[in-house]
């Protein structure tokens, strides 16, 4: 863990509300993991906190975050140019597990993302490379508000995932849940137990997940997001409530974000 | 021009510069290794401990407002029996810097346990946590409202009182804000027996923490802290310092070298930063800094002849 300040190399514009930018931090790029997060001191008085971003992208010397732009916050980090400098820490907290799929069974692994919970994942997907299934490649389910908002399908495709998604307004892919697209396909002919689920996204859809993991019995990680004032394990902000008898409340920002699915506690 | 002596002294525990932490925003010291250089701290104080662990509040628990912060976190903590076989042994490991406990508690007999747990721990001090407004822990005002000891002079003389009776430990007493005169409150803890005092707590607050539609659907209560409530902390160390002749450690919103300068003027001997430790790890350690560079400390104004404006 770092506390520099980083400078902008890149900028790039998904849709008007999807913004991705780049940052060269070599100290950061050579050692996070995919599920580990940055937190991000963004320039002006009125935004009081660093805010929390996952890392969705390295290359050697850099690293790179995506966000939409939901408040005052987002909407100042989104008018960030090439050139300008932020002050970050990280990487922060514990990422996902590396648990492909059993070379001999060839069953391999699935990724739900919900919105900007595809970050995280896509640093994921890029980790762990598809290889060739002997049952099939593996899947990343796709969930968005609409098609403007689906980001990095080409890149996934590319990459040899096969990429199924499902959009609010029907704009693309199933119209619902990203959720209840993994259920229906699950039983569909082409649907396959998964050696591993990974997933980020909405609270409601990590739930979901969860419960679908344990009624299929299959390994599940899930990234929690909280609110939090400082990222590294101090301020107790971002408790999550677990089925830890002995440490009820855990810290997204350390002994998370990602959690195995069973450990949380959804009321 | 070399850099300025800034070693001050408190109540006996020796500090090599003012700036100290606040209990809560610095974890148990191990969590800030990695950002900043612990040795050059004047004290660091731990997140305050009770007996048993607590879980503490269920979410939210933060809330943030463009110059501060509610939190109603509830003293989550490791209880007492982890602090002192986990927590102090790995910190003394990598600092010498004095180390400061912070406790608190339900009933007297909470805060005699972990004062008599910590004698012999190494701990240069206790810091006596009788002002959290996150959990109800102080006593009960008609059916729901529940005020901290620190709210009451009688309860606070009669606390710290048996609590000194049980530690040879330099004692710093944390305050409320929330009072009518704080330096009511001051005055019956130094006549308890205080070393020193610390103010102040968070002040009481609340947001609405929803979004959307369902903004108020979720209010949150909680203490207020950040750089909003300094200009109140000020006015109460400058009324404090003038009331006691024990010395006060002030805190409140402090972000920069000015700020800090600032309650020194007003008569503090030594100042912690709370909520900045979030924003910046760093920022402490710019703070000290900041006293080193310039003039080294300001002159302390205890006389009350001055007339302030008012």
């Amino acid at each position: 863990m770092t506390r520099l300040n980083c400078n902008i190399i890149s900028r790039k514009e998904f849709s008007s509300r999807y913004i991705s930018l780049s940052f060269f931090a070599p100290a950061i790029s050579r050692s996070v993991m995919p599920g580990q997060f940055v937190m991000v001191k963004i320039p002006g008085e009125r935004f009081f906190l660093r805010r929390p971003f996952s890392v969705c992208r390295t290359a050697r010397d850099s690293f790179d975050i995506v966000f939409k732009v939901v408040g005052a916050g987002t909407e100042k980090l989104g008018q960030m140019k090439k050139g300008d400098i932020l002050n970050i820490i990280g990487p922060l907290g514990n990422g996902y597990p590396f648990m492909t799929h059993d070379p001999k069974q060839g069953i391999p692994f699935v990724l739900i993302a919900g919105g900007t919970g595809i970050a995280s994942l896509y640093f994921l997907a890029r980790c762990l490379k598809p290889g060739r299934g002997k049952v099939s490649s593996p899947v990343v389910f796709l969930g968005a508000r609409n098609r403007k908002e689906l980001i990095f399908r080409p890149e996934l495709i590319k990459m040899g995932y096969e990429v199924l998604t499902a959009t609010d307004d029907g704009s693309a892919g199933r119209k619902g849940f990203v959720t209840d697209l993994f259920s229906s396909w699950l039983h569909s002919p082409k649907g396959f137990r998964p050696s591993v689920i990974y997933s980020c996204g909405p609270r409601l859809m990590l739930k979901k997940t969860a419960k679908i993991a344990e009624e299929e019995n299959v390994p599940c990680f899930i990234s929690m997001e909280e609110k939090m004032a400082c990222g590294i394990g101090v301020c107790m902000g971002c408790a999550v409530k677990t089925s830890d008898k002995k440490e009820e409340y855990k810290r997204a920002c350390k002994e998370g974000p990602v959690f195995r699915a069973e450990e949380i506690e959804w009321d | 021009m070399g850099l300025k002596q800034t070693a001050v002294n408190l109540a006996g525990i020796k500090m090599k510069n003012p700036v100290m932490t606040a209990s809560g925003t610095f974890g148990y010291g191990l969590e800030y290794a990695d950002l900043i250089d612990l040795d050059k701290l004047g004290a660091i104080v731990t997140k305050t401990i009770t007996p048993e662990p607590r879980c503490g509040n269920q979410q939210p628990r933060i809330f943030e407002l463009p110059y501060g912060l509610i939190n109603t976190i509830g003293l989550q903590n490791v209880g007492l029996e982890r602090l002192l076989s986990e927590k102090l042994p790995a910190l003394r490991k990598i600092t010498r810097t004095p180390v400061i406990a912070s406790i608190g508690g339900y009933t007297t007999a909470d805060y005699v346990k972990s004062v008599k747990g910590l004698a012999g721990s190494g701990v240069a001090g206790i810091e006596l946590n009788i002002s959290c407004p996150n959990v109800k822990t102080g006593y009960k005002l008609k059916k729901t409202n529940y005020l901290t000891i620190s709210q009451n002079p009688g309860k606070t003389y009669r606390l710290v009182r048996e609590v000194k009776k049980n530690t040879r430990l330099p004692l710093i007493v944390k305050l409320s804000p929330n009072v009518t005169d704080i330096t009511e409150i001051a005055a019956s803890a130094e006549k308890a027996g205080a070393d020193a005092l610390c103010l102040i707590n968070t002040f009481p607050a609340m947001a609405y923490a929803g979004s959307g539609k369902d903004k108020y659907s979720v209010p949150i209560f909680g203490g207020l802290s950040g750089p909003c409530i300094k200009p109140l902390a000020l006015r109460m160390v400058h009324q404090v310092c003038r009331t006691v002749k024990i010395p006060v450690v002030a805190m409140g919103g402090i972000m920069n070298g000015e700020d800090a300068r600032d309650f020194l003027q007003a008569g503090a001997v030594a100042v912690a930063v709370g909520t900045g430790n979030f924003v910046d790890p760093g920022i402490i350690i710019d703070i000290i800094n900041a006293l080193q560079d310039t003039d080294g400390l300001p002159p302390r104004h205890k006389d009350t002849k001055k007339k302030g404006i008012s």
